[in-house]
């Protein structure tokens, strides 16, 4: 057998036998070496590798904290409310694990969203690392769901009716619309049959697929093995003697240790938001959401959190003008390069033909309708990155001026429409807010042309340390 | 030592001198055992040193499904009939000529059942999440005392766990709606008639009575409820505003008709519940006169 092939388990003092036991009878060594000690990692990992492990971390925050707050917590929304009250006042230290889950899920999303933009920085998700990042992004859609549907359980003004304005964005879809809004909601209004079935979701069904996807989203990591700032795979040069990269080290105990200090840091930050400002001005946890759910008395001021808010401009931004003047033109002028940039004819057919079903789709159906693809789109699009970025380099650091300044733009409409999510609409406001949607898919959408005319800088044979 | 690589008759035509291709040829019998042993204990059973004539009957009996049915279907009949699915990678323990097709067709009917009986399965916990007898029931009527209620004034009932609004409108206010027919989207409320407004409310007031509005008081951009700007004068959205619904959540605007304004998120006029007249002083919102 293959086991008692294996040999003794050694260096672990009085459990090497208790180890070696186990280990003939479970991959314990193998699994150790093949995930830790002999993971070999970039060696010029810096700042912005933090995110992984810390989001990791964050997610067991989540998970502790809310074993506990269901203890206490009634998904009826005649008790909702009163339950959480009661858990910030009552229950012993029931403030301090409900000001951890709701501090941890904007944590969650701020670590997520820098692990992402250090992806878009270096090219993580560049081939091999496609399948990477899908299962990444499929996490944060999980991740999205999880928030939207705990947003919910508190029962507040701003639960409720932001529950509402998201169900009914299906409704806009065409036939199956009102239909499913109603199969959604389980009831003609967000009621408290909604609250009892989101509360299934937050607590059971999305964290089981979130946990999954993140054993997915780590084995696949571990397979084409992590990239790094220069952007350049160590496998390429390996010691001929050992086999391994030269230029990778041991995840455990160098990467562990880095992790552990980050942490350290993350949690230093985190107390002080939970101890000192576990509202964030009213950024984590909404001033309405005080406020028992009043289903006939929409507040004055309705905003998602502040993790939504870009997607939820770009839905307000999406008005029957911006339809005509901006959208419209803009799926011609997309067309007419795409069949520029094709040679074969079917294709190019095939391009026309779809652009004119969207043409017809855009100047007939309801901007409501457009708002939610919108919407849908812009989250959908970064699935596509690998395949959109065609730069000959990954990084950053050696892509040219036009990526640089592509990039820079980006992040600078992503929270320009953050921001104005989180306010009332005026018409500057809107204008504005559409000039940030039309930058946001320009940015996407002729990124496989910049990407590839930019002039790149030669990469590296080994990393560097800048 | 496994079979590797395609077909048999691949596996056969690159290694002529396998045992394991002198086994492709075997009866079926033999075969089988070969399939139970891994091919590993051919010698034994194949007699080695192929039978090109063999090899030809192997081969044209599996190349036939590429050839009848495509190469797309052929590779799922492959993969449906044989457990060397990826052939490249070696995962067959067994020799694919070793197919009892009696029972692989047993198998993949089966599979076909069990695949549907799962998908079946989903219906009754999909349909488990439709609104309840009890929810529905809900939807019942409600009968409203609108006689309290002064020239001007508005008041809220809950009908379908929706907020319904009861306007009684003063002339002035009438007056006002005929002035919004020019910025409103559907003045005579010709969109979604049967679903937005009932036929007995399709006028300029959108009204069985005229001094009466009843609204279902939900936006329909998203849902959110408007808030009441019933006095005529300049307000931050509409410099000429003359009295009406604001909804704060996308800023749609609606007259004091319920009437959507042009250009704005909300793509129809407030709804009209189905309701009549009891008497004069009280009406019943969820149900039509009954037809005599």
């Amino acid at each position: 057998m293959a086991g008692a092939e294996k040999q003794a388990v050694t260096g672990a003092g009085p459990f090497n036998g208790l180890l070696t036991w186990i280990d003939q009878r479970f991959p314990l060594v193998e699994t150790w070496r093949k995930h830790l000690s002999e993971y070999y990692a970039p060696k010029n990992f810096n700042f912005w590798y933090y995110f992984g492990s810390l989001a990791l971390f964050v997610l067991v925050i989540q998970i502790v904290t809310g074993i506990f707050l269901t203890m206490n917590y009634k998904p009826d929304a005649a008790q909702a409310f009163a339950s959480v009250e009661y858990i910030m006042r009552e229950v012993p230290w029931g403030w301090w694990i409900r000001y951890m889950h709701s501090t941890g899920a904007s944590f969650f999303f701020i670590c997520v969203y820098l692990h992402m933009f250090r992806a878009m920085l270096y090219g993580s998700y560049r081939n091999p690392r496609e399948l990477l990042w899908i299962f990444g992004m499929l996490i944060f859609l999980c991740l999205m769901a999880e928030a939207f549907f705990g947003y919910l359980l508190p029962w507040g003004q701003m639960s409720y009716w932001g529950a509402q304005v998201i169900v009914n964005l299906f409704d806009a879809i065409p036939l199956i619309g009102p239909d499913l809004a109603i199969w959604i909601r389980g009831d003609f209004v967000v009621s408290d049959a909604t609250l009892n079935r989101f509360f299934a979701y937050h607590v059971i069904a999305v964290p089981l697929a979130l946990l999954a996807l993140v054993v997915a989203h780590l084995l696949a990591l571990h397979e084409v093995g992590s990239s790094n700032p220069d952007g350049v795979e160590i496998k390429n040069v390996k010691d001929p003697k050992t086999g391994k990269p030269l230029d990778g080290i041991p995840f455990h105990p160098y990467y562990t240790v880095k992790d552990t200090f980050g942490v350290v840091v993350l949690l230093i930050v985190f107390s002080i938001v939970v101890f000192f400002a576990p509202e964030a001005g009213g950024y984590f946890l909404e001033h309405n959401n005080f406020i028992p759910a009043d289903p006939l008395k929409t507040p004055a001021h309705i905003a998602p959190v502040w993790y939504f808010t870009p997607y939820y401009s770009i839905l307000r931004a999406t008005t029957d003008e911006f339809v005509l003047w901006v959208l419209a033109p803009g799926v011609v002028a997309f067309a007419l390069l795409l069949v520029w940039s094709m040679k074969k004819s079917t294709a190019r057919i095939a391009v026309g033909v779809i652009a004119i079903v969207l043409l017809a789709g855009l100047l007939n159906l309801d901007a409501k309708v457009w708002g939610v693809v919108l919407m849908a789109t812009s989250v959908m699009i970064f699935f596509f990155l690998p395949w959109l970025d065609r730069s000959p380099v990954r990084s950053i650091r050696y892509k040219g001026p036009i990526t640089k300044t592509a990039l820079t733009l980006f992040v600078i409409v992503f929270f320009v429409l953050g921001y104005l999510g989180t306010e009332s609409v005026t018409e500057g406001r809107t204008l504005a807010a559409q000039v940030g949607t039309a930058v946001y898919f320009l940015f996407f959408f002729l990124m496989p042309w910049y990407s590839k005319m930019d002039k790149s800088l030669p990469e590296p044979e080994r990393v560097t340390w800048k | 030592m496994l079979v590797r690589g395609g077909s048999p008759a691949r596996y056969a035509r690159r290694n002529p001198d396998s045992p394991c291709t002198a086994i492709i040829a075997q009866n079926r019998r033999a075969r089988r055992l070969a399939a139970a042993n891994g091919c590993s204990s051919i010698s034994s059973l194949g007699r080695p040193g192929g039978h090109p004539e063999s090899i030809v009957n192997s081969q044209s009996e599996s190349m036939s499904w590429t050839k009848k049915f495509g190469r797309a279907r052929g590779f799922l009949y492959n993969f449906a009939l044989s457990d060397n699915a990826f052939p490249s990678q070696g995962f067959s323990m067994s020799d694919q000529s070793g197919v009892n097709r009696g029972r692989r067709s047993l198998v993949i009917a089966s599979a076909c059942a069990g695949g549907a009986a799962t998908v079946a399965t989903a219906v009754p916990f999909a349909a488990s999440m439709l609104p309840s007898e009890r929810a529905e029931a809900l939807g019942a009527p409600v009968e409203v005392d609108i006689g309290q209620l002064n020239p001007g004034e508005k008041m809220t009932v809950e009908w379908r766990g929706q907020p319904v609004w009861i306007l009684r409108r003063t002339k002035e206010m009438l007056e006002e709606i005929k002035q919004t027919d020019g910025k409103v989207a559907d003045p005579k409320s010709e969109r979604k008639k049967g679903e937005l407004t009932p036929e007995y409310a399709r006028n300029e007031f959108r009204s069985i009575k005229p001094e009466y509005l009843v609204v279902v008081g939900i936006c329909t951009h998203l849902g959110c409820s408007p808030q009441d700007r019933l006095k005529a004068g300049p307000e931050a959205f509409d410099s000429q505003w003359t009295g009406g619904f604001y909804c704060p959540c996308h800023g749609s605007l609606f007259d004091l008709a319920g009437r959507v304004y042009k250009n704005k998120p909300a793509p129809d006029n407030l709804r009209v519940p189905p309701y009549t007249y009891l008497s004069d002083t009280r009406i019943l919102i969820g149900e039509d006169k009954k037809r005599a």
